[in-house]
């Protein structure tokens, strides 16, 4: 798995089933790869110790900054959802659209390994879509949304949902370019997810706890799984929703729309 | 999983820092890795042989520094190791990341 991983499958990355063409703006490194045949050089001297100090994402930093002020000087509010496959996402925003679509103006950008099945449900629940199949990698970084940006209509979207590659892991080290990182977990998957995979929760602003309808079913206890939360994170914000019922989006919503960065529009 | 990717950013900033240097061989590259930067140093490893294969680091040797994961508590300041939890072994209150997220290149060995 590992090796199938990564850049090295960048050039099958789509987006909208085509495929993603590298550009470079002048205020980013490039990032060409050039192997071997470095030639010789006169101040050629010996082992030496270069100090470089810098972050490895650095690049994946400067290029998610520059989405964040694309998005932010259009007045666009982001999100980045992450979670396992089968948490709820792509339900969860089928239920947003439904409730609050016309005055959010949500826009949605899915990455997937294959098929353009989660963008057709976002277009069919009324709100527009991009999707991004990233093949064999694991994550979205923020070159891929850096381009997907490009087929969005900016102008018509105040709320841009970022559904990540399903996987728990991998897309928490990407920074997007995103306002709020959202974690999300699923009351199947277990009362002690959160800490069976800290490092989301960790870096994560939000953490919603889906299928909350299913709890009379399950083996699962709602305040524990929110008191472990807060032990991995003492920062996160909780909520408990239902994508099936709709119960605890109000409150969702409620607290992103009166965080400043997004009003709640024309009722 | 992603290890192989970031194993590829590594190798990209250290061969655009030893171009800068008119190096043509890297021989090392140190890295600092914390504990809780979500990449795992076995995988890291295993992918660096790979990646830099054909490359001006090739053969190169990796060297990894790891950072522990340690927190400060926000109610009485104290500096504790964290296993699982963000909670100060003191008083118990909760705490703030001060270590263990790095995932720097920091420096290379160059001829």
């Amino acid at each position: 798995m590992c090796l199938e991983c990564g850049c090295s499958v960048k050039g099958e990355v789509t987006i909208n089933g085509q495929k993603m063409e590298h550009h470079h703006h002048d205020h980013t490194h490039h990032d060409d790869h050039d192997h071997g045949d470095q030639g010789h050089h006169a101040d050629h001297d010996g082992g030496r110790e270069i100090s470089i100090q810098r972050d490895i994402l650095s690049k994946n930093n400067q290029l998610a900054e520059h989405n964040r002020e694309h998005l932010q000087s259009k007045g666009i509010f982001s999100m980045n959802w992450i979670s396992a496959p089968g948490s709820g996402k792509t339900a969860l925003l089928e239920k947003l659209i439904q409730e609050y679509g016309e005055s959010l103006q949500i826009s949605v950008i899915e990455g997937d390994q294959q098929t353009d099945n989660d963008a057709r449900r976002i277009i069919n629940a009324g709100a527009s879509a991009v999707q991004i199949n990233t093949g064999a990698a694991c994550h979205l970084d923020a070159s891929m949304i850096h381009h997907a940006l490009h087929q969005i209509d900016l102008e018509g979207t105040r709320l841009l949902v970022i559904e990540n590659v399903g996987n728990m892991v991998c897309p928490t080290a990407y920074d997007l370019g995103e306002d709020l990182k959202v974690a999300i977990i699923s009351a199947p998957e277990g009362e002690d997810k959160p800490v069976k995979y800290p490092d989301l929760l960790l870096t994560a602003d939000v953490l919603l706890i889906n299928k909350i309808d299913l709890i009379p079913y399950l083996d699962f206890n709602l305040e524990n799984c929110i008191a472990l939360s807060q032990k991995v994170n003492p920062q996160i914000n909780i909520f408990p929703v239902s994508a099936k019922t709709g119960e605890g989006l109000q409150a969702f919503y409620d607290w992103f729309t009166s965080k400043g960065q997004i009003s709640k529009g024309p009722a | 999983m992603h290890e192989v990717s970031i194993m590829m950013s590594i190798l990209d900033l250290a061969i655009e820092e030893a171009r800068k240097h008119n190096a043509k061989k890297i021989q090392r590259i140190t890295l600092e890795v914390g504990a809780k930067s979500g990449v795992v140093i076995d995988a890291l490893e295993f992918a660096f042989e790979t990646v830099t294969r054909n490359s001006i680091a090739d053969g190169a040797q990796l060297t990894i520094h790891s950072i522990p994961y340690r927190g400060e508590c926000i109610s009485c300041g104290h500096q504790f190791d964290c296993a699982e939890f963000l909670l100060c072994d003191k008083c118990g209150n909760f705490g703030k990341i001060i270590s263990g997220q790095e995932l720097r290149i920091e420096s290379i060995e160059v001829d």
